[in-house]
């Protein structure tokens, strides 16, 4: 059985456009749809915001990484 | 025998064996990516995420763990129920906020040993959990 959610779908299918603008911050997903992008100091805050947008929905929560770190990867 | 098989993600071009897995606290849970490391023993999260979920680590164990450059990262280590595919299972996850590679990591301790096979498919990009009911 191959692994389905819209969320991490979502996160797959922008990755790479996300590590070339957002490299660094983390990102947040839920309902399917991006909920934002923050540095982790305000993550928690935007964690709130997607509960609240979907509350029968578990939000996928990322750090993107930094295009150098993907390099660096052995 | 029971499968579940999770794609690679692609980053600029290079495919990587990062799935999704729950992690899940004491009221809330969260999905989080962790790029799968057969050659780590124990999984490293960041500490961002226990925050996320309010986990008390007050009585968390204090450890220090050698990470890809050599260097030693502090994290706190605590046993928690992590869900994979439809499977949820106990595991010890460590979290600190040193790990500053841009993955959360997940190593064998309690992941690779719950499972009876996990397979890197390289040719087809996915990887594969096997396990018995």
């Amino acid at each position: 059985m191959r692994y389905h959610n819209p969320n991490d779908e979502f996160l797959s299918r922008h990755l790479s456009e996300f590590v070339k603008e957002h490299g660094g911050e983390w990102v947040i997903i839920a309902g399917g749809e991006l909920i934002g992008f923050a540095y982790k100091e305000n993550l928690t805050k935007l964690i709130k915001k997607a509960r609240k947008l979907h509350p029968a929905d578990t939000p996928l929560v990322s750090p993107i990484p930094k295009e150098e770190e993907i390099e660096c990867i052995l | 025998m029971h499968s579940i098989i999770f794609s690679y993600k692609e980053l600029n071009r290079r495919f990587m064996p990062i799935i999704p897995l729950t992690l899940y606290g004491p009221r809330e849970s969260l999905l989080v990516e962790a790029y799968v490391d057969s050659g780590a023993t124990f999984s490293i999260f960041s500490l961002e995420l226990a925050k996320g979920l309010k986990l008390d680590l007050k009585n968390a164990r204090r450890q220090m763990f050698v990470v890809g450059d050599g260097s030693f990262i502090p994290a706190q280590l605590i046993k928690m129920p992590i869900q994979v595919g439809e499977e949820k299972f106990i595991c010890d996850i460590a979290f600190s906020d040193r790990l500053n590679v841009g993955f959360n990591l997940l190593g064998r301790l309690g992941v690779f040993e719950y499972f009876d096979e996990i397979i890197f498919r390289e040719s087809k990009k996915e990887i594969v959990f096997r396990w018995k009911k």
